[in-house]
């Protein structure tokens, strides 16, 4: 097929290159009420994204265009002559495609590889369905297997291909201890079956479910200190590589320069960021990105200081910055305070909010507090409700990471960050 | 004008057909879903153009089989009569006796009955969504950001986007067989504005059943957009508390689909994740209001003739006077509830699970003017726009982050914006304070809809302004 295109390309008038990424999946799900298989899925797909590249004087145009096996000659060939059509009437600076990588890569290994998917969905369901001894269980769960093989073809010469294993669940949690019954959503994605991991993740949201049913609601506070753990700290970064975002410099929507300190006359902990092509159990880690780009780690921030910034081929040449390719990896340096020390005055730590938002324009962050801890300097309660927001320019002048970390999906870094004196809404 | 059923799915129908006849020897329900959804999405920013297939381009099957105790289901690209019937066997046969083997036990359905159906749709629209081609298209988008930026020297960025969907799908069994072709489209403008020190962003959609028409709308509008972000430079912080509010069309929208809606998708009953099941024939709502969803409600983007099982769309009246009527189904949910399939089983794409989805779902309009409830409010906000919404169907609480909120006192609008708003509180008490609906409908489709954070599918939802009564902060 993708002979046939590259065929059909050469032939075609006004394409001055070409980009091709050829995704094949095979998946199976298990979708199950309580501990009930409801349904059993399966699925082989693959998918062509084609994009041509046609130049006029320094521009660049293009257009992409998905194509599918059941297509045939006539049919693709419209297709792409359509695109090149198109492509005439964008004209973008021009920007070069990913030259051919003379560095070794390898797939990266994980269990997943040599299990049979429906042994695998076997071995997930077991994981989570086990007996975690608390007062909570298992509403409904959906677990989906998907291995991927993905081809990169560009006109330069880069033809590279790798394989990729993907592990989702989605789980419901629920307990009715409490004067209602209450549940906890959890959405999570993995590489490999890490059964400490998935233990771990499991046990701590049948815990919130059964510490939520029991929880009284959180009371408004017009300073208190936060305490963001778990997945919210991984979402609460992205505020941090968005600033760093090749496209919002080169759109000028960052509110930071290359080189700028970003902790200037900060008191808390400043940081230091970078961006890791491979990361343990991650589905993002790849040897390549859509372009074909080699992925190597990149630092972001050293000590608050913007030094680098990543993106696309097309952005980073743009500014000509050196091209890190897409990388979605974060690792943030820990510090140095201790979750303990951190809870020695009164705190709200945020254990799962409903949705949490981060504005990666304005910094403005938050959300509805689904399940939090509060200590009131004196004694520790669970409580429910209410919200807080607040913007990162602000916090980050006092935030505090701990010295624990913790090694979550395309996340590792501090396992607990310190807002301090933070206002809180609620009864 | 109208478009015709995609040539491929056409052709298809006669292999596909040959496929559920042969499972049919085995299996006692067999269906095919056929999709082939075209799509072009055209960008124009200050710095950069853009041309690309739309993300709901797809082309591709997906089987349904019983399985003896409930269903299985193949998703595949390639008709392959050999190779899907070896999958569908693996999947519905060997699979489900593996895992009975390892000690799994399956959920038992009925087996569905179907009656004999044939009928095709194709929707209507006024212009041709290529009419003036890729020239003209990005032509128009470029002439949108350039006037902009003469006029508004606070302005960083303007991203003008068209985009247009056409949806082809065939759904065969030995009973059913179904076509439909649907075109909707969306021209929306995101506007990004900054005073030198901090920057603000403004997003606006227009959408329809429709063709190139909705591109028009954008060319009328897109200074509101500006004109709009460049307000919330100037935006306060709200002092949070309960207030007396109005909600846009857009906000009421919101609520109708995240706050309420998604607690009366009825596989949650199946689950027992939703509190709304308690409430059925109970008041959740004030007298006044009258809530909808439906394929047949009003003609919006998810206006089809069958959903992705095959099943003729509705038109469900969700609650009456304030009263929760019933909620809306997918086909095997509703076999678990022993109720009727009310066309809302809706799949991502061909290659994912169907689950109860939204349709186009809304509050049904009253009879005030907006002037009147504006001068009925002592104190509070007119809320217009959002960020983003999460259901909580459980226990009905509500987050919705709304874009801005416009200062009312003594029945005036002062001229105050506040920005971000976040709107917090128990759902039941939210709508049973909506006290005044004003006399218009307005819907929207931008954006996707979510199932938890994932199976992210086309709705439309909106209303009339409401004058409501909640926790702001």
């Amino acid at each position: 097929m993708i002979d046939k295109i590259i065929k059909e390309l050469k032939g075609l008038k006004g394409v001055s290159a070409y980009k091709i990424l050829n995704t094949k999946t095979s998946s199976k799900e298990l979708f199950l009420i309580k501990d009930k298989a409801d349904m059993l899925r399966g699925k082989d797909v693959e998918d062509i994204l084609v994009t041509v590249y046609s130049d006029n004087e320094k521009n660049r145009g293009s257009s992409t265009v998905k194509l599918k096996k059941s297509m045939d000659n006539d049919e693709i060939a419209k297709i792409l002559k359509d695109a090149v059509y198109a492509a005439k009437f964008v004209k973008n600076p021009y920007y070069p495609l990913a030259k051919k990588s003379d560095k070794e890569y390898e797939n990266f290994n994980s269990s997943l590889k040599d299990m049979n998917e429906t042994d695998a969905l076997l071995r997930i369901k077991d994981i989570i369905y086990k007996d975690y001894g608390l007062d909570a269980s298992i509403n409904s769960s959906e677990i989906f297997i998907n291995k991927k093989n993905k081809r990169i073809v560009n006109s330069e010469g880069v033809d590279v291909s790798f394989d990729q294993y993907e592990g989702i669940i989605e789980v419901i949690t629920e307990s009715d201890v409490g004067k209602e019954p209450v549940e906890i959503y959890t959405l999570n994605s993995f590489a490999d079956i890490d059964e400490e991991y998935l233990e771990e993740l499991i046990g701590r949201r049948l815990f919130e479910a059964a510490e939520r049913g029991k929880a009284s609601p959180t009371k408004k506070s017009d300073k208190i200190n936060v305490i963001l753990t778990g997945e919210d700290i991984r979402t609460f970064f992205t505020f941090y590589t968005g600033q760093a975002s090749a496209r919002a410099h080169y759109e000028k929507t960052a509110l930071y320069k290359k080189g700028d300190n970003l902790f200037k006359g900060s008191k808390g902990d400043k940081l230091n960021l970078s961006l890791k092509a491979f990361m343990e159990n991650s589905i993002y880690s790849a040897p390549f990105d859509n372009d074909g780009v080699y992925l190597e780690d990149v630092k972001l921030y050293k000590d608050g200081k913007l030094k680098n910034l990543h993106g696309s081929l097309r952005f980073t040449h743009y500014l000509d910055e050196e091209t890190t390719g897409i990388i979605k990896n974060v690792e943030v340096q820990s510090g140095e305070t201790t979750i303990e020390e951190m809870k020695k005055k009164p705190y709200l730590e945020i254990l799962a909010f409903s949705d949490m938002f981060v504005d990666e324009l304005t910094g403005d962050f938050g959300g509805e507090i689904r399940l939090a801890r509060y200590f009131d300097g004196k004694d520790t309660f669970t409580v429910t409700g209410g919200s807080f927001s607040d913007n990162i320019l602000e916090v980050q002048k006092k935030f505090l990471f701990s010295k624990e970390t913790q090694l979550i999906p395309s996340f590792k870094g501090p396992k607990a960050i310190l807002l301090k004196n933070v206002k809180v809404l609620g009864e | 004008m109208k478009e015709s059923l995609s040539k491929y799915l056409k052709k298809a129908k006669k292999p596909l057909r040959k496929i559920v006849e042969e499972l049919s020897k085995e299996f006692s329900y067999v269906s095919i879903l056929g999709s082939d959804t075209r799509g072009r999405a055209y960008q124009v920013s200050k710095t950069t153009t853009d041309i690309r297939d739309s993300g709901q381009v797809e082309r591709g099957f997906v089987l349904r089989l019983y399985n003896g105790y409930g269903y299985s289901e193949y998703s595949f690209d390639k008709i392959d009569e050999e190779v899907i019937i070896a999958k569908a066997k693996e999947i519905a046969k060997a699979d489900v006796e593996y895992l009975k083997s390892k000690g799994l036990d399956f959920i038992e359905y009925p087996l569905i009955e179907e009656e004999e159906i044939e009928e095709s749709f194709s929707s209507e629209f006024k212009v041709h969504m290529e009419a003036s081609g890729p020239e003209g298209i990005v032509k128009r988008l470029k002439n949108i950001v350039k006037s902009l930026f003469k006029e508004y020297k606070k302005l960083v960025d303007f991203t003008a986007v068209y985009e247009w969907t056409l949806v082809n799908k065939i759904f065969i069994s030995n009973k059913k067989d179904l076509e439909q072709t649907y075109l909707f489209t969306t021209a929306f403008g995101i506007a990004v504005v900054s005073d030198g020190e901090k920057y603000m962003s403004e997003y606006q959609a227009y959408t329809g059943l429709a063709g190139l028409e909705t591109l028009d709308k954008l060319e009328k509008n897109h200074e509101k957009i500006v004109k709009s972000a460049i307000e919330l430079l100037d935006a306060k912080k709200i002092k949070p508390g309960v207030y007396d509010f109005i909600t846009d069309p857009d906000v009421s929208g919101l609520i109708a689909h995240e706050a309420f809606g998604h607690g009366v998708e009825m596989d949650m009953f199946v689950k027992n994740r939703a509190k709304a099941k308690e409430y059925i024939g109970k008041r959740v709502a004030s007298d006044c209001t009258i809530m909808r969803d439906g394929a047949k409600s009003v003609k919006e983007a998810s206006s089809y003739l069958f959903d992705d099982e095959g099943n003729l769309g509705c038109d469900t009246l969700v609650i009456e006077n304030g009263i929760l009527k019933t909620g809306y189904v997918d086909q095997l949910s509703a076999l678990q509830l022993g109720i009727e399939p009310t066309g809302n089983g809706k799949r991502e794409s061909f290659e994912r699970k169907a689950y109860t989805r939204m349709t186009n779902t809304f509050f049904e309009p009253g009879e005030a003017s907006l002037e009147d409830m504006i001068k009925s409010i002592d104190e509070g906000y007119l809320l217009e726009g959002y960020q983003s919404g999460m259901e909580d169907p459980k226990n009905w609480g509500i987050q919705c982050v709304l874009a801005k909120g416009r200062e009312i006192k003594k029945g005036k609008l002062t001229g105050k914006i506040v920005a971000p708003v976040v709107l917090t509180g128990y759902v039941p008490d939210l709508l049973e304070s909506i006290s005044m609906l004003s006399n218009d409908l307005q819907m929207n489709s931008a954006g996707g809809c979510g199932k938890g954070y994932k199976e992210w599918s086309k709705v439309s939802m909106g209303g009339p302004y409401m004058k409501v009564r909640g926790r702001l902060g």
